[in-house]
């Protein structure tokens, strides 16, 4: 169960009366890699093998699955033993750093760039868009983020529901790298914003299409158009604004006028 | 990995035939490899400390150990590390709490390690039935099931004879001991290293089983349970989930019956001779035996002076064949053997007395054991060799 019954207090103007309400699940989730502890992530009780996966790929702690020996998932501790251990466990320094995602950073010489030729219709856009944000957790809850990882037509590959929405981009990731997907044919669906962290590990997947209902950071965009990803933003009914990488918006390469 | 490319992983093939498997095989490099690495590179103690070699070193001996559950079909059980069959078995006599006249059923087969422990608990007022195979060792289901009663509490058989090579119809036994109300002990010692095992379909209750007879180190086994309904053998430190001065509370897994530290380096060798033998595939371990022990038994048989025992036995068989040669001493045959064509083969009782006795070889018999490393030309040099023995012998 992702969510609890939970006791509150309902106000409506003047009036108090005792209810219960849906509280979306969240837990603790320490993850070491070689014995060394990586992070802390507040995160939801789903789908953790493919977060750890994720997560360490799109960190680039590790480079491929093959490099993973094992993952050990006991309570709220995830281990992850990689196939040559020594290198981080006889290390002094702090080769991984700890809570809140500051593992990552942008530098765009260091990340790779998008090498696809994907290319999606609009409505394909907007039919993945709506399949991704049609959860019944986000509907009773109000408090979950959805990320949906797509085929090139469209096809849902797999929808991860999170409390952050990084976190349910890197369970989408580490279900696609467990089910042996190739990214450069994929494109991920995101109820939230598309911050220069999501276009981060787009890059890194090479995931060449990430999509919103919502809006983008101009940092996000500087990114993508340095790694050549497309963003989309806005997908509500017929609108869409697309704020990089338009060739892969069918249709898009002819927009008029404008400055 | 192809059987016939296994031998470069086995140094001692280089120079010596050994047919003494049944009684500890021979272990490959990666398994020493496997545990020089902890030793040398992340040894620590397992789930105890939170420092990152402890992390690493538990991480491995965890994994470790549900390799070895999962390569003899026990996901859905218990297992406990043990230091070896004997021990496995122990703990299950330790851990059954017993009544005056209860009742264990077991066979002539045995051995010694599945039987003294039933032979022992008579002084405690438990009845032990022994059925006895035919003369040619084999044994008839139907005695078996004519001395399964309703107050039999346990029926302890093994799976392969390793004096025989014959393998137990256990599934049947298996059907026999529900019916019945008895639980059942299956002795696996020769079965894991030789044979696909799969302890959920057949049925078990317990099953023992050692790490040295199947490419792992020596000091380690398992005792798996259907249910970890046994009493630990041991308690203490890791076995515990919390402990005050009045009492304390058992860990719920398989901790509990690992009290002390564990064979970490053993455990993790033999999680990695598991995979070795699954890198081969157990049904083309067990065919590659079968053939051996066919060929072996063919040519022993053609030799004049020669009895091999339970020759003639239907059903399949592991690669353990046991013979005599007339006029001489068993042990004087393996030493020849030895000293005439490096073939080292085992000489004795083979730890079953009361079988040698019953089958008519009170000074026991030679047995040739085969594994993965043997070859049709080392069964050819041994045969020759026999040959040659018995007739100088006659």
């Amino acid at each position: 169960m992702l969510y609890r019954e939970l006791p509150i207090v309902k106000v409506d103007d003047e009036t108090f009366v005792s209810a219960t309400h849906p509280v979306v699940e969240e837990m603790p989730l320490s993850v070491t890699v070689n014995g060394r502890h990586a992070l802390t992530a507040m995160t939801s009780p789903a789908m953790l093998r493919e977060f750890v996966v994720g997560f360490l790929y799109t960190e680039r702690i590790v480079r491929d699955l093959a490099e993973i020996e094992s993952i050990r998932i006991e309570g709220n501790a995830a281990s992850v033993l990689t196939k040559n251990p020594f290198a981080i466990l006889t290390s002094h320094k702090t080769v991984l750093s700890g809570c809140g995602g500051s593992t990552s950073f942008l530098d765009a010489g260091r990340l790779p760039a998008i090498r696809s030729d994907l290319t999606l219709a609009p409505e394909t856009i907007r039919a993945a868009t709506k399949e991704t944000l049609d959860s019944d957790l986000h509907r009773i809850t109000g408090g979950i983020h959805l990320v949906g990882l797509f085929d090139a037509e469209g096809g849902t590959i797999r929808i991860a529901e999170d409390i952050g929405r990084h976190n349910a981009l890197d369970r989408v990731v580490g279900h696609g790298l467990l089910s042996g997907i190739d990214f450069s044919r994929t494109f991920a669906v995101s109820s939230g914003r598309i911050s220069s962290e999501m276009v981060r590990k787009c890059l890194v997947a090479n995931i060449p299409v990430i999509v919103s209902r919502g809006a983008t950071t101009t940092t996000a965009v500087e990114a993508a158009e340095a790694g050549g990803l497309t963003i989309v933003g806005f997908v509500r009914s017929r609108k869409m604004n697309i704020y990089t990488g338009r060739e892969r918006v069918r249709g898009a390469s002819q927009a008029a006028g404008g400055g | 990995m192809k059987i016939e490319d296994c031998r470069a992983d086995f140094p001692i093939t280089r120079d010596l035939i050994y047919l003494d498997s049944a009684a500890t095989s021979l272990t490959p490099k990666p398994v020493v490899q496997a545990m020089v690495e902890y030793d040398l590179r992340y040894r620590a103690n397992v789930g105890r400390g939170v420092h990152r070699l402890a992390a690493v070193a538990t991480h491995r001996y965890r994994d470790a150990h549900d390799a070895a559950r999962s390569f003899i079909g026990g996901e859905s059980g218990t297992l406990a590390v043990t230091r070896n069959t004997t021990e496995a078995i122990g703990a299950v006599v330790a851990g059954l709490p017993w009544q005056r006249d209860d009742r264990v059923v077991t066979t002539l087969l045995e051995h010694h390690s599945n039987l003294l422990p039933w032979l022992r608990l008579r002084e405690r007022g438990v009845a032990v039935d022994i059925v006895r195979p035919d003369a040619e060792g084999n044994l008839d289901l139907a005695d078996l099931e004519g001395v399964v009663r309703d107050d039999t509490r346990l029926v302890a058989v093994t799976h392969a004879s390793n004096v025989l090579g014959t393998i137990l119809p256990v599934r049947e036994i298996a059907g026999i001991c529900h019916d019945r109300g008895a639980r059942l002990l299956v002795d696996g010692a020769q079965s894991v290293p030789h044979l696909p095992v799969d302890v959920a379909a057949m049925g078990c209750d317990y099953f023992c089983f050692s790490g040295h007879k199947m490419l792992g180190p020596t000091g380690t086994g398992g005792l798996w349970m259907r249910r970890p309904d046994l009493e630990p053998l041991f308690v203490g430190g890791g076995a515990v989930e919390s402990v005050a001065v009045d009492g304390y509370t058992l860990a719920p897994g398989e901790e509990r019956y690992e009290a002390g530290t564990p064979p970490v380096a053993g455990t993790i060798g033999l999680a990695r001779a598991a995979a070795y033998l699954r890198e081969i595939g157990m049904e083309e371990v067990r065919r590659h035996e079968e053939r051996l022990a066919a060929r072996l038994i063919d040519g022993l048989s053609a030799l004049d002076g020669v009895t091999v025992v339970g020759a003639d036995a239907p059903g399949e068989r592991i690669g353990v064949v046991s013979f005599t040669v007339e006029g001489m001493h068993p042990h004087e045959v393996a030493q020849v053997l030895d000293e005439a064509a490096a073939v080292l083969v085992r000489s004795g009782h083979h730890c079953c007395q009361p079988l040698m006795e019953h089958l008519g070889f009170s000074d026991g018999t030679v047995r040739a054991s085969t594994y993965i490393y043997t070859t049709k030309e080392e069964i050819e040099t041994m045969i020759a060799t026999v040959e040659e023995i018995s007739r100088r012998a006659i």
